[in-house]
């Protein structure tokens, strides 16, 4: 049996038709296209509805996700607030080159007598904490005469497991990465606690960096003070300085290592008030973590290459 | 007008499997057609004038959802028509119909990738195209397979049923 067969007109007009939209403008195949896509989304919302009918999608699991996520995001702010430090401090180094005056007579380079040094420590949490301080752990030694520090034991601020053992000294910074979390407030034997930037004691001269474009632009100093809250004030900044909410804050030369500047946070508010002689600045600090567990401390040494010359 | 209005809801529930359901049934990184599917449906069931414009309605659907320019698939499909035709002509047996089948499938799937490729100035990732239209066109003549022993079966029950009854 044989088919019928389609018109050799029919053929010739249809491929012309096609040929024609081939070569149509992109505005016209837009619209049709376009036309085609709004008769057809009905059908789509009908298809999706009855996809989530059938099969209701189950709360997926975000959180070791988002625990990554927070981890690469931290690791990542440590990174840039090293780059941030590391520019400032070249910054700095390039601009004393070329205000340097060249002497005829070279002078002999020497090793500095003290050399920082960082060394890694961890938070003791809630359970050891509770444990130190009621000596528990201590029990075995203490009749051999091995005693923790009162202070240190009486103290409410959070314990690190180093302490004298490991050459700490009071005033010692704590940092996170290249961010400053606070300081050794008191030493023991072998722990010591750790004053936080936003504890109302916590005192440290800071200056503000303004970044503009790949320029990093220092600008006032002042005195970092903890508030007792959540965040610091920068005070004594003269009300000529130019300050932003977005500045950061970082230390001041003296008492950056090796000159490279530490991150204190970042400007949240800043005000002047009419006929005041000083800014009122806030400032959030750059580490907010409160779960922090491994910290580390900038301790400083003799230089080991001075000694061992002696 | 029943019929018509009847083809016209087939296209779109077509156009809706194609577009919404098909990425469902992705098996292997292989796609199925199902605008492919009911192209080599039409070739073997119609003919005739309504043959032709119904495919060359599918292709013209195919390219409005294909990201490619508009045409290329009506014109493979027209083509593909005319070549059934011409071979139907020629051959004094019965008609080949796996290889009408295959040959409008190969030719509409083969032709509207590869014009993609060569109209995208992608032409060294002909592999790909290859693979992925070989797979399509795998896919998609095993879900006619399927559709058809499906068919003839559901017949078989039919006509037992009818005969049952009958009796």
């Amino acid at each position: 049996m044989k088919q019928e067969r389609a018109s050799l007109f029919l053929i010739a007009g249809l491929m012309l038709a096609a040929l024609l939209l081939f070569l149509a403008p992109a505005r016209l195949e837009e619209k049709l296209k376009g036309s085609l896509r709004t008769l057809l989304r009905p059908g789509l919302v009908a298809v999706y509805w009855t996809q989530m009918q059938w099969e209701p999608s189950p709360e997926p699991d975000i959180q070791p996700e988002l625990l990554a996520l927070k981890t690469e995001l931290n690791e990542l702010k440590q990174k840039y607030h090293q780059a941030q430090g590391e520019a400032i401090r070249y910054q700095e180094l390039l601009e004393q080159k070329k205000n340097f005056v060249e002497f005829p007579y070279r002078a002999e380079e020497t090793r500095a007598l003290v050399v920082p040094e960082l060394v890694a420590a961890r938070v003791l949490g809630q359970q050891s904490r509770q444990s130190w301080k009621q000596l528990k752990i201590l029990d075995s030694g203490h009749t051999q005469g091995i005693k923790e520090s009162h202070w240190v034991l009486e103290a409410h601020e959070p314990i690190l497991d180093l302490g004298e053992d490991h050459q700490l000294q009071q005033h010692d910074l704590v940092l996170s990465g290249r961010a400053v979390l606070g300081r050794i407030e008191k030493v023991g034997r072998w722990s010591s606690t750790l004053q936080m930037l936003t504890d109302k004691d916590f005192k440290s001269k800071a200056r503000i960096i303004r970044q503009v474009g790949q320029q990093q632009i220092s600008g006032a100093i002042g005195l970092l003070e903890g508030t007792g809250e959540n965040n610091c004030l920068l005070t004594m900044v003269d009300s000529e300085a130019l300050v932003e909410v977005g500045d950061t804050i970082f230390s001041v030369d003296e008492e950056s290592p090796q000159g490279f500047p530490l991150l204190f946070g970042t400007v949240s508010k800043a005000e002047k008030k009419p006929g005041a002689l000083e800014w009122q600045i806030e400032v959030s600090p750059a580490i907010t973590e409160q779960k922090l567990s491994r910290v580390e401390i900038l301790r400083q040494t003799l230089n080991p290459i001075r000694m061992s010359a002696n | 007008m029943t019929k018509a209005l009847l083809t016209g809801i087939m296209l779109y529930l077509i156009l809706l499997l194609e577009v919404a359901v098909a990425e469902h049934f992705v098996w292997a990184g292989m796609r199925p057609s199902f605008l492919a599917v009911t192209l080599v449906g039409w070739v073997l069931r119609e003919e005739g004038n309504r043959r032709l414009l119904l495919a060359a309605a599918l292709g013209l659907l195919g390219d409005c959802f294909s990201g490619g320019p508009l045409g290329v698939g009506m014109m493979l499909c027209i083509v593909s028509i005319w070549l059934v035709e011409m071979l139907n002509s020629k051959s004094r047996n019965k008609p080949n119909l796996l290889f009408q089948a295959l040959l409008v499938m190969g030719l509409y799937l083969l032709g509207l990738n590869g014009i993609h490729m060569l109209l995208a100035g992608k032409t060294e990732l002909w592999v790909v195209t290859l693979r992925s239209s070989l797979g399509t066109m795998v896919y998609s003549s095993l879900l006619v397979l399927g559709l058809t022993l499906v068919r003839f079966l559901l017949q078989k029950f039919w006509s037992h049923s009818s005969l049952g009854y009958a009796r």
